[in-house]
């Protein structure tokens, strides 16, 4: 079980992206992080991972402090090597089973890097963080230039991983991608878990937020397109 | 047309501005000192008949190098309308400078070749377009996975290495031929270090900073040392007297290539693409090739080994 207690992060002083943020995410589950942009989404993955320093809180893994050794993150953006190919990035990780991977992808694992696509860049990111085989996997908007095939397959690989006993936590701006694997989804406002929702939840979840969108936004609209 | 391009202008202005800001004062003192001297020497220079045209040239070149290669002409198409004057007057901007030395100076033939080159380059409709092949030769198999600097570096320099390193073997028997081709491959070597990683590559190594950065070198050094091996050892057979010379430039290049790895990651970054510092670089070179100063090379190298263990123990250090 990871507890996150406190959790504070902030760019500068007397300003803080993620404040006081508790959750607890339960072992072998799926969970979603959502929220509006600047929410604090990204934040909150590089300073649990470690990327960035916390002002104070803790993030537990079973009680110990949990570490990069337990973790496999993708971040939003990805950077890679120029000149070398997808073959020899994911052999860093892992040499095992590489070409079926990149199979089940469509990687086109001896070309450069350089040469990829966007969307290619990202599902070979996704399969360094797949093939690292940690307990831990964060995601940070992993469906973001996705095809609609690769999407679903990347469904099915971290229902797969749930199954190994991993536990996920990752980010989306789509509510369907979320909804449709997660057993939790954890919404941010302002730095801080706004409410938790679990599977049985979803359906409510989704009517919530969107009246709540349309409350706010309605007039607002009307106002200015009649203008 | 004139709302859009004052639109487009005064984004311009603005961002000049800010990077005049974020420069500082001193920073941007030695700028002005620079461009100040590079103008007078400009200034000096075109009035000899033999230097006009070539300067006029090279400010056509620049102009054509920065129309070519600039990014932002989709973005120009869509928005201004018509864009080759936009580019036009972007130009002339660039120009300005030369143009008045060339009007102090009474230049008109040269003006002219100036006016037509202006006007004749936002015409060209050109985006070089480098298709990079992904040269998978059974070299990069015998390279371990864990030096993908060398995987990258061998794929991008494969013929330059392959013909300095065959030229050397070839022409043994003259004394310089071996030293030489050593000393090229060497510099060679030193560019593979200058692309950095992402975070998630060091990660990989799942070592702390001080032994992963130890590890680095030393593989590298066995690498480059069983690369060099065939080279040293055939000099060595055609020229025993001056056996010491592979030696010490053997010596002298690892040091600059220690150098190469302790400043990439002193510089080292996590938010994005990371490139060793040229200015380093340089100096870091011109300190090794002098035999005298190499070993004052390698106690800077020291000095930006424990900046770069200080610089990734944030990323590193649960690896401790």
């Amino acid at each position: 079980m990871i507890t996150i207690k406190e959790f504070t992060v902030g760019y500068q002083k007397g300003f803080n992206v993620i404040e006081s943020l508790n959750l607890t995410i339960n072992d072998n589950t799926i969970n979603g992080i959502a929220g509006r942009n600047g929410s604090g989404k990204t934040t909150f993955f590089n300073a649990v991972f470690g990327l960035i320093k916390k002002e104070k809180g803790e993030v537990l893994l079973n009680g110990q402090k949990l570490t990069k050794k337990e973790i496999a993150y993708l971040p939003a953006e990805n950077y890679f090597y120029s000149f070398i190919t997808g073959r020899e990035y994911l052999s860093l990780f892992d040499d095992y089973e590489i070409d079926k991977w990149g199979c089940l992808f469509k990687l086109p694992l001896d070309v450069i890097v350089d040469d990829y696509s966007t969307g290619m860049k990202k599902k070979l990111a996704l399969l360094s963080v797949v093939k690292q085989n940690k307990q831990i996997i964060m995601l940070d908007e992993p469906f973001n230039g996705l095809d609609i095939e690769s999407c679903h397959i990347l469904k099915l690989v971290l229902l797969r991983l749930k199954e190994a006993g991993k536990t996920i936590i990752l980010s989306s701006h789509i509510m369907e991608s979320l909804t449709n694997i997660c057993d939790y989804i954890h919404y941010l406002e302002s730095g801080k878990v706004k409410f938790s929702r679990n599977k049985n939840q979803f359906n409510e979840l989704e009517k919530d937020l969107f009246s709540m969108i349309e409350s706010e936004n309605t007039d607002i609209i009307k106002k200015l397109i009649d203008y | 047309m004139i709302f859009q391009f004052g639109n487009i202008l005064r984004l311009r202005c603005k961002r000049f501005l800010r990077f005049l800001y974020f420069l500082g004062i001193f920073r941007l003192l030695v700028v002005f000192g620079l461009t100040m001297l590079l103008l007078s020497v400009i200034y000096v220079l075109i009035s000899t008949e033999k230097n006009v045209y070539l300067i006029a040239s090279l400010q056509l070149l620049v102009c054509l190098m920065i129309h070519i290669k600039r990014k932002d002409k989709n973005f120009l198409r869509i928005h201004i309308s018509p864009f080759k004057i936009s580019c036009l007057i972007e130009y002339l901007v660039i120009s300005l400078p030369l143009i008045i030395c060339l009007l102090i100076h009474g230049r008109w033939l040269v003006l002219l070749y100036m006016a037509v080159g202006i006007l004749f380059i936002p015409t060209i409709n050109l985006t070089i377009r480098i298709r990079r092949k992904s040269f998978n030769t059974s070299m990069q198999k015998l390279i371990p996975s864990d030096l993908y600097e060398w995987k990258a570096g061998v794929r991008k320099n494969l013929f330059i290495l392959l013909a300095v390193y065959g030229l050397g073997i070839c022409l043994v028997c003259f004394t310089v031929a071996i030293p030489v081709a050593i000393f090229i491959t060497g510099l060679v070597v030193a560019d593979f270090f200058i692309p950095g990683e992402s975070w998630p590559m060091l990660l990989s190594f799942e070592k702390a900073p001080e032994k992963m950065l130890l590890y680095k070198i030393r593989r590298h050094f066995l690498l480059y040392a069983i690369c060099n091996l065939p080279l040293i050892v055939l000099f060595i057979l055609f020229h025993q007297d001056l056996w010491y010379i592979p030696f010490i430039e053997f010596l002298s290049l690892s040091s600059i290539h220690i150098y190469m790895i302790t400043v990439k990651f002193a510089c080292f970054r996590i938010d994005g693409n990371n490139h060793v510092n040229y200015a380093l670089y340089l100096t870091g070179i011109f300190i090794g090739l002098i035999p005298v100063t190499t070993p004052f090379l390698l106690l800077i190298s020291v000095y930006f080994f424990q900046k770069a263990c200080t610089n990734l123990k944030p990323l590193l250090y649960d690896y401790n």
